[in-house]
Order: C-alpha cells, then structure tokens, then sequence
C-alpha cells in the first residue's frame, strides 16, 4: 500500500526508492529535515507541509580507506562519521557548526555549511564526488561516481548542495576524504580592526599554509567578558600538519612576522587552542536568542564589512559576535537586541555596496517571518526557477522558501 | 541569411569564414574520430559577438558548438553537419587582475598558461594545469572541468571557477556565480563547469589563482615492474600523504618520450613514477622522506630528486611531452581516460597487459596515478586490416574494466561524442534524464551543441549498451555509483 503523506505529518523513510515512492504519491508540500539543528520558519503553505526526516537512513554505505572515499547516507551525524574515520587517519574535511549537536551529513550538504577550515579544504561542494538524489516528482538519481577524478555526466551534486531542500532529497553522498593531521599549533593575534587588512596580507603572501584565518570579535554581553582583547578584535591563524616539526616551524615563523611588525601574538597549542577555536564555533553557530546572518565579501574588503557591522550594531546598541573567514571572504555576525532587524537590511545595502551579498543563516525568537533570508535574487534567478520547474515540477519541495521566492 | 543577419548585428565579413578550406579546419578538435563540416565559423571577439551568434542560431533554428582551442581529446567541439562554430578564441580580454583577491577575470580565449603568466611576477599561478595549457583555452577548460597533473593536490577546473559569464542558448547574457564564493541560490556555476558546452557558451571567466608554494621537490622514482610502481602509488596515498602530482610511465611511454626529448629516463626500468611535492619547506622534505621509504620498500631500483630547476624542468619536458610521442611507437593510437579508486591500480594495470596480449597489441601508460586517472595508449596501425577495430574493441575493454573495478569511463578528457554510447554503462536511464532535465533547464532550444555527452538512437543505434550493475551493487552492499 502506497503512504500518503499527511500535512503536518512526519515521515522517516529509510531507503532513496521509500522516499521517491512518497514523493510520487502526491500531498501536502513537504520539508526535509536532518539532525534538526538549524531550524527555519517552515513555507506559509496551505495546506501545511508534511515533514520528510532522514533519519533512518544512516550509516556508512561504504568506506574505501586507501582510496580514501567513503559514501554516506544523509541522515548520517557528521561527528559519527569522523569517529569512524578517524581510525583509519581520514576524516571529512568540514568543521561547520551545530556537529556536536548531531548535524547530519546531508542537512551539512544541502545548506552548504561551512566552517574556518574551509580556507584549506573548501565546503561540501568541493568535497562531494557522487550523490543519489530524489527529485522533487520522486524520480531517483544518481551522479558522479565513487573515484576522486571524474568527468562523466552533469555534476547535479553540486545543484543540490546548499539547494536548502528545494530540489528535492538528497539520500546518499559520496565524499573524497583527507588525511587527518593530528599536530596542530594556532597563533593568537591581537589584531584591531585597523591592522586587519595589513595583517591578513602578511599570512596570504607569507608561504605558509595556514588551514584556517579566521578574525573575530565579540561584544555580546553575556559572552564576552568585556573590554577584553577579543572585544577590540583578535585574529588566529592556525596550522595542521603532518608532523608536530612542520607544524611548530610554520607557527613559529608567523609569530616572528608578528614580532616584526610589533604586533602582539602567542602560539596556542593543546586545551587553550581548542578552546579559541570552540570559540569561533559558538560564533559561526550563535545561541538560540541570536540573529545570526552571513555575508560574502571579496576577501580585500573585510575590513569594510566588519567596520560596516560595528558601526551599524553600535549606533542601534544591539549586542553583535562576529567572525570573518578572512582569507575567504566569509564574515558571520551574531546579533542581539530590538534594533537587529534594522542592522540586518542595512549591512545587507553595505555589503552589496561591496559587491556582496548577506543572508540569514538563523532565527532568533520569532522575527522569522518579519526578516528578508535571501535579500534581492540574484541575476540568474529566471534560470534557476526553470531549474526548480524541472527537478520539482511540482512545486513541492520547501516552497518558496529559497531565493526569489523558489 | 545567417550571414546577413549576423553583418547587420555590426560582425565585420573577415570575422565569418565560409569557404570550404576555412569549414574543413573547423570539422573535428583533438578528438578527431567525429568530423562534420559546420555550415559557418564565427571568430568571436566578445561576448556581444557571442550573444548575436546564438540569437542568430535560436531564429534559425541552426544547431551551434562553442569552441576554444580545439584540443579536446572527446569530440566536444564537434559541429554538427552545417551548423554554427561559435569560434572563442579570440575573445582574449583580460577584464580583471585583483592580486588582494587572488582572482583574475579573463575571456574564454585566454590560455591557461597565460592565466598564470598574469600573475607569476607576483608570486601566484592558477593551479589547473592540462598538458595542453600552452595552447588550451579557459574557456575550453570550464566546458571539460580540466584536470592535469598538479590536480591531485590542487583540485580541477570546478575547483578553481568562480563565477561564469554565459550566453545562454536563448542568448541572454547571464552571470553564474560572482567574483565572491557562495552566491546565493542554486550553484548553476558548479553544474556548468564540465558540461561540455551544452548549457551554453562561457564569455567571461573568474579563476582563483594561488600562491606558488615556497619549495618543490620533484623525484623520479624507477621500478622493476608496473606492478611495484603501482603498489608505492597506492603505499602512498593509502600512508595518508598528498604529494602535489603522481605521475606514472611504463617502459613503452619511456621509449618514445625518451626518443623524443632526450630526457635521460632510465629505459631500463619496468616503470617510473614521477612525484611532485611542493608547499612548506620541512613538509616537502619530511613527504619526500616518507615516499622514499615507501617506494625502497615495494622495491624502487632508484629514487632521483631532481637537483635543480633545469632537471625538473626536463622530467616534466618529457612527461608532458608523452601524446605527441607515441608517434615515434606506431602510427596511429587511441587514448584512452578510465579512471579506477588507486587501491586498484596494480589490478587494473595488469589487466590492461592480459588484455593488450590477447588483442596482440601493443599499449603504452602515461597517467595521472595519483589521481587514478589512466591513460593507456593502444597503439596500431590502421593501414593494418581490422587494426582500428581491434584497438578500438581493446580500448573499451579497458574502459569497461576501469568500470568493473568501481571507477568511471572519464577522469578528464569528457563524454563528448566518444563516450556518449558508453554513458548506460555508468548512469541508469533515470539518471540520464534528470541530467536532460538539467539540460533542458538551461536550453530549451535543443540546438546547443547536440549529440554530445548523452545516448542518442542518431549516435549509437536503437538500443545503446545496457546498464550493468556494479559489482558492489550486486552483492546488496551499496547502491550504485
């Protein structure tokens, strides 16, 4: 007997064919739901949309350690995936936020989340080699293979990567693994806004190879301790590599680039450096009261964009965290208070002034429905909704829910 | 009436060739085992000129092939028969260099090689490096999602690929991706880089370029057997180290690379690895230490770092220099572009030999084996009777063996017109329509570049290969890959 989803229903199917057969069966539009741990207003359908959850569908499909690839099925918690790699020296080379909370593999894939160590290993994206995908009109599909070099066929992974849900399931994923390297030293720069350009510069034509840079500073009060150096703003840079030698050597030369330049710095290692980065991680996540929003820059304009946030946040005292992957150009910011809604749309116009563009990564409270996710869509737009025509000719997966109202 | 139209819309007449020497030139890229005569070439200049091609050929209903370089080694430059060449070549502005970035903006003419001479004065390069790149078009490379060797470390073309300017088959002018990362919506950049010029023609490219790293380390390891230099290619990636390339040369490739550029490789040996390491200084020497352990081990006779940029410089003139010396070996060769998981690559290897002994033929290797990424040349004769049909037949087996072993029939070179028959072998129907809905998405005109990358009755008769299931998939293990 054929299951017809309910609205407001919630359905766990365990297989991709389970989930197809309930995409073809017709009902209610439907959201598709991991580790649930970043929730977003669901779409003002009527009538309500039914809820497609991945999570019996988990487990490692297949693991080939000395090819290092493994196949992935979506519901699938990315710290259970680490801890089965990590015996064999691997591990998915990610580190977004919400992982101890139990974010999964595809709710990672399908919002693109990311974290400081992009700099070195880039996103999802760049790390998926194949997928199973369910289309939104329940046809199931395969792309890409499970070897690291491949060129046959459309790449529709990467469509489906950061589609938020709006093409339909992604059901298994293929992902070219990296070697875990288990030395790791971070050095801590005390780094103002001012001296961010100049600095980030210094480690982009250093030679070194940093996996992360990330500057941050955080004036939310019941984080922050206050007038603290973190609060003025403060820069880390770390370093992962094979042997703790190479790892202590690239450490040490970006601390004499530092003396040099009189800059104050000290290289974190063990508790204190997991503590830093844990830091950032609270960041890039906020709390459960915070509007957290990201934004896109060039990486050349980080300073504007963060200079633009603090100077918006301050003149409407709303309390702002924010973290910016220097070198890449990503900038996150945690904001709190009455006035964030108003902060959010006009660093949205600063930071498309820039040339880039913010988007809401989380809802604090219950301001979902009055804040503007997606700001304007982009200029490809018109391509993208003949794309949601085709792959969800139904228009039933999260509609509206992504942008320019697809 | 193309023409007319296409003078009305300000092409001057030396930009339209239309004489039958000029069409021949156009027939066929580095494929060659496709040739069809386009109707007219178009040297574009600029995207201006590209979007009056494209609308011209929407009006008209004229089937049209962007083209670059015309290196492609797929046929995906292939026109059909009296179509349109919308010739790229000459859409060479470099719109932007932003050194603070780390990104270059050029047109789709640009070659790869002089992406990075943009930069090189001030210590970058663009990472992507196909054996072509003296001649290769970037245009060309975002059609194909280039590899080459230095891809193992650095990642492909998608990798490296910004933000794309396209004239879509309606001929609009549209950006996909920006000069930021993480453009909001659906990552139509990321689907149409290697799609093989069937979404539409790129006019403005965006790559990010990289520091060069400050030690390189180049090594060239011989063995006594391809067996042995496959299991250190597989000692070392499965040892968890990521040299920058991995190149492999059996004694056949040796020969004619030898021959043909004096290198001094020892024609001794059974194979050779050719290993890169590059970045941080004590991880160059630290790599290199723990690869010569494991190379002695599996039994290297000798294991050579290159004492200066000069011997570097000539291992790489011979590696790259491998295509066009097979020459020297036969008269005639296909190339073949499996690609296999690298834990497969002893397997594999002897495979192809049983099966170039059973064929009586002769099959020389030069691949990217750090990637997986094969590519036996079978070489022949064709003035011999039945001598293309046999290398053929013993190039598919090959393929089709890198199948068997969970690999793809592509690492690099794409689909094309070549493989288009082979694509059921990897992809099940469904899996090849949705791809065509993707395809629909962006051409609703069917007149971009046709006949490529997809099973057509028109190119492989009524009833292509059939899908067969994988092994793994076989024992209930995975589903299919």
């Amino acid at each position: 007997m054929v299951t017809v989803l309910e609205p407001g229903g919630l359905a766990e199917p365990k297989t991709a064919a389970a989930a197809a057969e309930l995409l073809r069966a017709g009902g209610p539009p439907v959201v598709f739901t991991g580790g649930g741990t970043k929730p977003c207003p669901p779409p003002h359908s009527s009538p309500a949309p039914a809820t497609i959850s991945t999570g019996s569908m988990t487990g490692i499909v297949f693991h080939d350690p000395l090819d290092g690839v493994a196949i992935v099925r979506a519901g699938t918690a990315l710290a259970d995936l680490q801890a089965e790699l990590a015996p064999h020296g691997q591990w998915l080379a990610v580190d977004p936020p919400f992982v101890e909370l139990g974010a999964t593999v595809g709710g990672i894939f399908s919002t693109n989340d990311a974290g400081p160590r992009r700099l070195a290993y880039g996103t999802m994206r760049d790390l998926v080699i194949g997928a199973t995908l369910v289309t939104g009109d329940g046809v199931v599909a395969h792309s890409g293979g499970r070897v690291i070099k491949n060129v046959a066929g459309f790449d529709l992974a990467r469509l489906y990567c950061g589609a938020f849900g709006t093409l339909g399931l992604v059901a298994e994923i293929a992902l070219r693994l990296h070697p875990l390297r288990h030395a790791s030293r971070t050095v801590a720069v005390t780094c103002p806004l001012e001296e961010v350009r100049e600095m980030t510069q210094a480690i982009r034509s250093s030679g070194l190879s940093p996996t992360a840079v990330d500057w941050h500073f955080d004036a939310r009060q019941a984080v922050a301790g206050g007038g603290g150096p973190v609060e003025a703003g403060a820069l880390l840079a770390r370093f992962e590599e094979r042997s703790e030698r190479a790892t202590a050597a690239q450490a040490g030369d970006l601390l004499r680039l530092c003396e040099l330049r009189r800059v104050d710095a000290t290289i974190l290692e063990g508790d204190r450096e997991l503590a830093a980065w844990a830091a950032i991680d609270g960041l890039l996540a906020g709390t459960a009261s915070d509007l957290v929003v990201r934004a896109v820059t060039r990486p050349s304009r980080t300073p504007e964009a963060a200079g633009n946030l603090r100077q918006l946040a301050g003149a409407a005292e709303v309390e702002c965290g924010f973290v910016s992957h220097a070198l890449v150009g990503v900038h996150t910011a945690c904001l709190r208070g009455a006035g964030r809604a108003a902060v959010l749309a006009a660093w949205r116009s600063a930071v498309e002034r820039l040339g880039g563009h913010v988007t809401v990564r989380r809802f604090g409270g219950e301001e979902g429905d009055f804040v503007d996710r997606w700001g304007p869509p982009p200029q490809a737009v018109a391509l993208m909704r003949r794309l949601k025509v085709e792959l969800d000719p139904h228009d039933r997966c999260a509609p509206g829910a992504f942008v320019g109202g697809i | 009436m193309l023409r007319r139209r296409l003078l009305d819309a300000g092409l001057r007449a030396e930009q339209l060739l239309e004489s039958p020497g000029d069409l021949d030139t156009y027939d066929h890229d580095g494929f060659g085992g496709s040739r069809h005569r386009p109707g007219l070439v178009v040297l574009c200049e600029n995207a201006g000129d590209v979007v009056s091609s494209v609308k011209a050929c929407r009006d008209a209903s004229v089937p049209w092939v962007a083209r670059g370089a015309g290196t492609g080694l797929s046929g995906g430059a292939t026109p059909s028969d009296g179509g349109v060449v919308v010739a790229l070549a000459g859409c060479r502005e470099v719109a932007e260099v932003a050194l603070a970035d780390g990104l270059v903006k050029v047109g789709p003419g640009v070659t790869n090689l002089e992406v990075s001479a943009l930069v090189g004065a001030e210590g970058l390069f663009y990472a992507p490096d196909p054996s072509s790149q003296v001649v290769c078009t970037i245009g060309g490379n975002v059609a194909e999602n280039s590899g080459g060797a230095h891809c193992l470390k650095y990642g492909f073309t998608t990798h490296h690929v910004l933000g794309i300017d396209v004239v879509t088959p309606d001929g609009d002018l549209v950006t996909l991706g920006g000069d930021v990362v993480d453009a909001p919506g659906y990552d139509l950049r990321g689907v149409f880089v290697g799609s093989e010029g069937t979404l539409g023609a790129a006019v403005g490219i965006t790559v990010r370029v990289v520091a060069k790293p400050q030690a390189v380390r180049t090594v060239l390891a011989d063995f006594p057997s391809v067996t042995a230099a496959g299991r250190a290619v597989a000692g070392i990636i499965g040892a968890q180290i990521v040299p920058a390339c991995l190149e492999m040369m059996d004694r056949l490739a040796m020969e004619a690379c030898e021959a043909a550029t004096g290198a001094g490789l020892p024609l001794d040996a059974a194979a050779v690895l050719i290993i890169e390491c590059d970045g941080y200084p004590v991880c160059v020497e630290e790599d290199i230490a723990a690869i010569e352990a494991i190379c002695r081990d599996v039994g290297a006779r000798s294991f050579r770092v290159a004492a200066d940029a000069t011997e570097r410089a000539t291992i790489w003139r011979a590696r790259k220099a491998a295509f066009a010396a097979m020459g020297r070996l036969a008269p005639d060769y296909i190339v073949q572009d499996g690609v296999v998981p690298r834990g497969a690559l002893p397997a594999v290897l002897a495979r192809i030999e049983e099966l170039a002994a059973g064929a009586g033929l002769r099959v020389a290797n030069v691949f990217h084996a750090g990637d997986g990424n094969l590519h036996p040349l079978v070489l022949f004769d064709a003035a011999d009777a039945g001598a293309d049909e046999a290398a053929e037949a013993l190039s598919e087996e090959i393929v089709t063996c890198c199948l068997e072993l969970g690999g793809s029939i592509t690492g690099e070179h794409g689909v094309g017109t070549d493989k288009a028959c082979l694509m059921p072998l990897m992809f099940s129907e469904d899996d090849l329509a949705v791809m065509d809905r993707v395809r629909r998405a962006f051409d609703q005109t069917g007149l971009c570049n046709p006949d490529k990358v997809f099973p057509t009755p028109r190119l492989c008769g009524e009833s292509p290969g059939p899908y067969r299931r994988h092994p793994i998939e076989q024992a209930g293990v995975a589903e299919r890959w």
